[in-house]
């Protein structure tokens, strides 16, 4: 079995773990438990996708994107306390997901590809959410505030190795980029692997503070 | 040719794009760490704030008490004393009278001797109100066996008193503290509670000093905080600052108080 699929598990194992004792849960914490699931489930759609059917699955990454901005904002919405930030986070909610969906119907074929702009305007967001819930700590202590760690860290790093993801692509055309490719995806499996490993073990320590409160 | 150009190009495009976005993610840890540093020093402004407020608190019961019992001193002092030393004195002006018959003489003497024991009693009392003598001579422990037996006689209630510590390491100062309080708690415990039963005990509990005490009233809502806090437990509360301590009260309606401090 490949290593990529021992992550898969981990994941699932811990996003089936918020799911227990959902029900009497905060609205919060419900809406975070089902991205979680769903987040694993879609990541490994995507990720079988080629062995499956032997499509490509950029323009699944851009659905993942999509699903990801749209829970997670839901998620820092309802956490937020601040009225202004909540505003902030519904508002960019409803003008990115437009953009992106009419982008995406007008030019059906900017669908399959991987755009840089697509990726940070889904992603810095939720990077400067992540931010702010840290920061309202200070004012009262956070439901997830473990959790928000985690997706903090792991989205940073998705953040860069996606958004280097063009400058590898476009060597697949050119030879001489070949190696510099190697080396650069090589680096961000293994840096992808780590941060799944901590956004793990963090996702755990956020539910056992949970459990032991 | 022309290709190595429009990857030369697209290269820098990307690369450029990654800095923007690493900018983005740098600067907005960067912003991050400046509120967070202005938050921090906001909070502890504010805990100092709250500290001074405290003191300000404390200063200002202690003047109060201090005004209260200058008023109680003075209010027993004109009732007690002052009122009978006037009547005294009429007398002895009574005895100056010219052709006082035998029998009149001695009822007015006896006037004044009884009178002036009374005010040389309350005099006392006065002044062992202020502080026992026991507790000069015998210290805490037989002070509050005192103050114990004091209170079941005159005021007809049972009172538990049980002591395992030693007070003779403990400075004068602080005793006297610990035996202010316990005379406020029980004024409250009979006054507010109308306690039958009151049990007061000195344990060490995990290495401190620690006194339980605990009485069957009426008890109140201590959830309220402070804003029902009358002198009386403000008191008793710097009072167990001053020895270093933490006091915790437990009480609820009708489920009497129980009130732990250690020192
Ligand atoms: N043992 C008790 N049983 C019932 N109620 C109590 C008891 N001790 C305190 N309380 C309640 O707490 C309040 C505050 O008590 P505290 O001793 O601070 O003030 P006080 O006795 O009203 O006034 P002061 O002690 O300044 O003369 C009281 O008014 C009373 O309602
Ligand atoms: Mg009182």
């Amino acid at each position: 079995m490949k290593v990529k699929y021992y992550f898969y598990i981990l994941t699932f194992a811990v996003a089936i773990l918020y799911l227990i004792g959902f029900k009497n849960k905060s609205k919060t914490y419900k809406i975070f438990s089902l991205f979680l699931i769903a987040d694993v489930v879609l990541n490994f759609i995507s990720d079988e996708l080629y062995n499956w059917f032997g499509i490509y699955n950029h323009f699944f990454i851009n659905i993942i994107f999509l699903f990801q901005f749209g829970f997670l904002s839901l998620f820092y919405s309802y956490s937020f306390d601040n009225k202004k930030w909540r505003n902030i986070v519904e508002v960019l909610l409803i003008i990115v997901s437009s953009y992106l969906i009419i982008k995406y119907s007008i030019f059906p074929d900017t669908f399959f590809i991987l755009h840089y702009q697509d990726v940070y305007l889904t992603i810095f967001p939720i990077i400067v959410y992540g931010v702010v819930y840290l920061y309202n700590e200070y004012d009262k202590p956070q439901e997830l505030y473990y959790a928000n760690l985690g997706i903090l860290i792991h989205f940073i790093v998705n953040f860069f190795c996606f958004i280097s993801w063009p400058l590898q692509s476009l060597s697949i055309e050119y030879d001489y980029l070949d190696e510099f490719n190697i080396i650069i995806s090589n680096y961000s499996r293994d840096l992808h692997f780590i941060t799944y490993i901590i956004y793990a073990i963090v996702l755990l320590y956020q539910l056992k503070k949970l459990k032991s409160k | 040719m022309e290709v190595t150009h429009i990857a030369v190009d697209q290269i820098i495009k990307a690369f450029l794009f990654i800095l923007f976005a690493f900018f983005s993610v740098f600067l907005t840890l960067v912003l991050f760490f400046y509120f967070s540093r202005k938050k921090i020093v906001q909070i502890a402004v504010e805990k100092k704030n709250q500290e001074i407020h405290y003191q300000k608190e404390i200063l200002q019961s202690v003047i109060q008490t201090q005004e209260e019992e200058r008023m109680r001193i003075a209010q027993d002092l004109h009732d007690d004393i002052s009122s009978k030393l006037n009547i005294v004195s009429l007398n002895t002006h009574l005895l100056k009278t010219p052709n006082l018959s035998e029998a009149e003489y001695a009822e007015i003497t006896d006037n004044i001797v009884s009178l002036t024991k009374k005010a040389l009693e309350n005099s006392r009392r006065i002044a062992h109100d202020l502080l026992p003598p026991v507790f000069e001579k015998f210290g805490l422990h037989a002070a509050v066996e005192e103050l114990v037996l004091e209170f079941s006689t005159a005021k007809n209630v049972q009172i538990n008193y049980s002591n395992e510590l030693d007070f003779s390491s403990l400075e004068a100062k602080n005793q006297l503290h610990i035996f202010r309080i316990l005379q406020e708690l029980l004024n409250n415990s009979i006054r507010h509670g109308k306690a039958t039963v009151i049990s007061i005990n000195f344990v060490n509990k995990t290495g401190r000093n620690t006194c339980l005490y605990s009485d069957n009233g009426v008890g109140f809502n201590a959830s309220l905080g402070n804003q029902k806090r009358g002198i009386g437990m403000q008191n008793i509360e710097s009072r167990v600052n001053f020895l270093n301590g933490k006091i915790n009260v437990h009480s609820e309606i009708n489920k009497g108080v129980q009130i732990e401090f250690n020192f």
